[in-house]
């Protein structure tokens, strides 16, 4: 046994973040945590390597009892962590970044021989990267390696890797994932911390699952499935189905008449596009990233002129409106980007809720707000959508990824709106959080909302929405029910049907 | 993180769990900013006593009792306080306004020396009943300061120049505008030195208790004013929005073009009655020195309020005590100077107490972010 920690408490203002949880580590054992967002799982490893100081519990590495004061403690006992976030100094080379901190050379660095010595430590484990090469010319996945090697470099025993495959594209994991098999057949003890359900049961020997700051079970990767690892970290059966009512659609919401838009580098990003949405029904907007979709939502929401082409909302022309005018014609917008544009992370989730009702009564009279009629309408909005946060004074800044989103949902249903423009409505929310998302965005649709759904995850748009376009290149290139659209299909419309085209612009 | 059933206000934050102090029932947060205060007043003074040794050999203790007893303690030299301290007040007020919405107008001084040529040219020549003539002078002066900041407003608007750039040169401007009325078409005839003519009798404000005047009221009047329009008014909630997101509230309809152009106008025709003040409480006239980088201080106590409003007027009173007990300083020895010296050396340290409060706030919550 390389590491164990028992009874872990970890409090942080307002929350729980590990409830008696032990762990431990084996040599040569890749041990995955896996949980949704907010489980504890990072908190977990933050205390063993050194950047919590745990509330109570124990941890022992190699069988003896040790209090880790600082990273640089965890480091001397072994375990180094791995963040999503990298610490690299990008001026400086891989041999240079690897030894950083260190007090080795004393006085002189003879860079040549350092290489070597990192270039050897790196072909044990077979990382591939160039030991003087700059971090700023490395790709992200060389980043990682060389985050990796800089904790190899300095002796761990036990490496901890936070959600490392989320910023790697498929080709780079399937290398990644060699590169954990080596490091592990070298009897280093391996943490990988994630939620994602295909390269846990991948890579994994063992899991240990976590669900509101409890460990739930560990389990070895063979005696399990994906399926009961999704109901231990859910805590329940998840909804593969969706609750869709049967629905006959209303009248034409929304009609784009050959629009032509420029993407913020001046180019053309939408080519004469045209589709027609109607009340009561959600239309998924399919394509590879850059072929247009955000200059889409843009569009409709008025937030980009259109060149060409007309845009009717509820059949009277809003072409080049400005955004509050959309807004008053009913037009809702959850954007991409949900911390920069969706919120104001420094504003209170009472502000954030309010952004677009507080000019209207009885929100405020006259040029004063009406506050006790804004705090009870945003304390209803947070119980009606399951927004959890401390108060309605917390900074939105301080809400994990799926709450932020019911905060937006909630605010945009909120406002009357007819048509909503969801564009990558659950990107990187766990699959609690996504569920709730999927949920709000039928029931709105339930209830007569025309939804314009633009997502990457196709599983998404396939299951929710009731037909499905592809957009290519500015254009829409194909349009189908979405019961009877095939993935294949789907997905040679996305390309462009003719391989070697371009993917378009990129925005 | 948590299912549909479990969520919502009632059973989020159980309050034992939070590090609360029991007798006041703040949270320990709320005392990390206090405590770099504090922190950065000490270590101020520290480096002043070494420096106030080092240069003059003086024994700082005496310097400091003297410096404080004078500003703080003795009768005048608290009407003194109060004096300096009110175009100081005004002027961040309206820079307040600015900052709030994420501009940084740093021409409260030009804006100042507008309001005060303003003034001098109504004060001196209509002969209007004080009931009609003040009011029109506070009113023509806001205007022509609004409209002086709102040229910075306009070219950031139009065309994209940052406002901390033009707000700055524009206090040059404004200041050789008022070198030059005053030896020019507002000179008094005959003057020693240039000034300009007395304002009319009926335009001139009573004192309080010399140095006091009325305008100290004016000033303290402004502090809720200002509170309010941010805290409770739909265009105090736009322009913080703004502030601290601006493409969420363009997102959100927020007409961004629009909103900079008024604050900018709010907030140079408020700044602008810092020198109106001057004029129609203190000096009676106009003269070089009457805005008396008062404008440039008013930057100095808006970032040691950090921006709060209801914080900038004690900001103010402080570092006007600083500059009043500097002439207390020559008296054991130590030059004027050397409170400038203070107030640079404060400002240092308060932007390093603004590091403290971070890492104190980060140790204490430990990234809450993480976990709800």
């Amino acid at each position: 046994m390389l590491v164990r920690m028992e009874g872990i408490v970890k409090r942080f203002p307002g929350v729980l973040a590990n409830d008696g949880v032990d762990f431990d580590i084996r040599p040569g054992e890749i041990h995955t945590l896996l949980g949704e967002n907010g489980a504890g799982k990072s908190t977990l490893m933050s205390v063993l390597a050194g950047a919590y100081h745990p509330d109570a519990g124990s941890i022992f590495i190699g069988g003896k009892k040790v209090v880790i004061h600082s990273p640089r403690d965890a480091i001397r006992a072994g375990v180094g962590m791995v963040h999503q976030h990298f610490m690299l100094v990008s001026s400086y080379t891989v041999a240079e970044n690897a030894t950083l901190g260190l007090n080795k050379p004393r006085f002189l660095i003879r860079s040549r021989s350092l290489e070597k010595d990192v270039a050897e430590k790196a072909q044990t484990y077979g990382l591939q990267v160039d030991p003087s090469a700059k971090i700023w010319q490395l790709s992200v996945g060389e980043q990682q390696r060389v985050e990796i090697l800089k904790m190899l470099y300095r002796g761990v025993k036990i490496l901890i890797l936070d959600e490392p495959t989320a910023v790697l594209t498929p080709q780079e994991v399937d290398e990644f994932f060699v590169t954990l098999r080596r490091m592990a057949a070298a009897g280093q003890g391996i943490v990988f911390i994630s939620h994602k359900m295909d390269e846990v049961m991948r890579i994994s020997d063992r899991i240990t699952v976590m669900r509101k700051g409890k460990k739930i079970a560990t389990v070895a990767a063979k005696e399990t499935t994906a399926r009961d690892l999704a109901i231990m970290m859910v805590g329940r059966e998840v909804l593969f189905q969706l609750d869709k009512a049967d629905k006959p659609t209303g009248q034409e919401v929304l009609s784009l008449q050959g629009i032509w838009s420029l993407s913020d580098k001046r180019l053309p990003a939408l080519r004469g596009l045209s589709l027609s949405l109607r009340a009561g029904e959600i239309l998924g907007i399919a394509g590879v990233a850059g072929n247009g979709q955000r200059e889409l939502a843009e569009t409709i929401t008025g937030l980009r002129p259109v060149t060409k082409g007309r845009i009717l909302v509820n059949q009277k022309d809003m072409t080049n409106k400005k955004p509050l005018e959309m807004i008053e014609r009913g037009v809702a917008h959850v954007p991409e980007d949900r911390k920069g544009t969706g919120t104001i992370p420094n504003l209170a989730v009472l502000d954030n809720l309010m952004l677009k009702c507080y000019r209207y009564p009885p929100f405020s009279s006259g040029p004063f707000l009406n506050l006790r009629q804004i705090r009870s309408h945003a304390g209803q909005l947070v119980k009606r959508f399951h927004i959890t946060t401390p108060s309605l004074e917390t900074e939105t800044k301080l809400l994990s990824g799926g709450n932020v989103q019911r905060l937006i949902l909630a605010r945009e249903i909120a406002t009357a709106s007819e048509l909503m423009v969801a564009v990558h409505p659950t990107r990187g929310l766990d699959i609690g959080a996504t569920e709730s998302v999927h949920q709000m965005l039928i029931e709105q649709r339930n209830n007569g909302g025309a939804i314009l759904l633009i997502s990457e995850d196709l599983d998404e748009i396939l299951s929710l929405a009731d037909r499905v376009a592809v957009i290519y290149e500015g254009q829409i290139t194909g349009q189908m029910a979405a019961k009877d659209a095939k993935i294949e299909d789907v997905g040679l419309m996305m390309a462009g049907k003719t391989m070697e085209a371009s993917p378009g612009e990129t925005t | 993180m948590e299912t549909r059933e479990q969520s919502s206000l009632e059973n989020t934050p159980n309050p034992n769990r939070m590090p609360r102090i029991k007798l006041l029932n703040i949270s320990r947060l709320a005392l990390a900013s206090p405590l770099a205060y504090i922190i950065a007043f000490l270590l101020t003074f520290l480096i002043g006593g070494i420096v106030i040794l080092a240069l003059t050999g003086q024994n700082p203790i005496t310097a400091y009792g003297s410096f404080f007893a004078y500003s703080f303690f003795s009768p005048y030299g608290i009407l003194e306080v109060l004096a300096k301290s009110t175009p100081i007040i005004i002027a961040g007020a309206g820079m307040i306004i600015a900052f709030r919405c994420g501009l940084w107008n740093l021409g409260a001084e030009g804006q100042m020396a507008i309001g005060a040529i303003i003034s001098t040219a109504i004060g001196v020549n209509l002969n209007l009943p004080a009931g009609v003539l003040l009011p029109l002078i506070f009113l023509a002066s806001f205007i022509g300061g609004a409209l002086w900041s709102g040229i910075s407003g306009f070219l950031k608007t139009k065309f994209g120049v940052h406002e901390m750039l033009t707000t700055l040169m524009m206090n040059y401007v404004a200041l050789k505008l008022l070198e030059y009325m005053i030896s020019g078409p507002l000179s008094m005839p005959h003057p020693n030195y240039p000034r300009s003519s007395e304002i009319l009798p009926q335009a001139q404000l009573p004192f309080l208790q010399y140095p006091l005047n009325v305008t100290f009221i004016i000033a303290l009047v402004l502090v809720p004013i200002v509170w309010l329009l941010i805290n409770r008014t739909s265009l105090g909630y736009r322009l913080q929005a703004v502030g601290f997101g601006h493409e969420a509230a363009r997102l959100a309809g927020m007409n961004i073009a629009k909103l900079t152009l008024i604050v900018m106008l709010i907030s140079g025709g408020i700044s602008a009655l810092g020198g109106t003040a001057e004029v129609v409480g203190d000096f009676m006239r106009m003269e070089r020195n009457v805005t008396g980088g008062y404008g440039f201080t008013a930057i100095v106590v808006v970032m040691l309020a950090r921006e709060e409003i209801i914080a900038m007027p004690f900001a103010a009173l402080f570092i006007s005590g600083m500059l009043v007990g500097a002439s207390s300083l020559t008296l054991v020895g130590i030059p004027a100077a050397f409170s400038q010296i203070l107030i640079g050396l404060l400002l240092l340290c308060v932007v390093f107490a603004g590091f403290i409060e971070r890492w104190l706030k980060h140790r204490w919550e430990e990234k809450a972010k993480v976990v709800c």
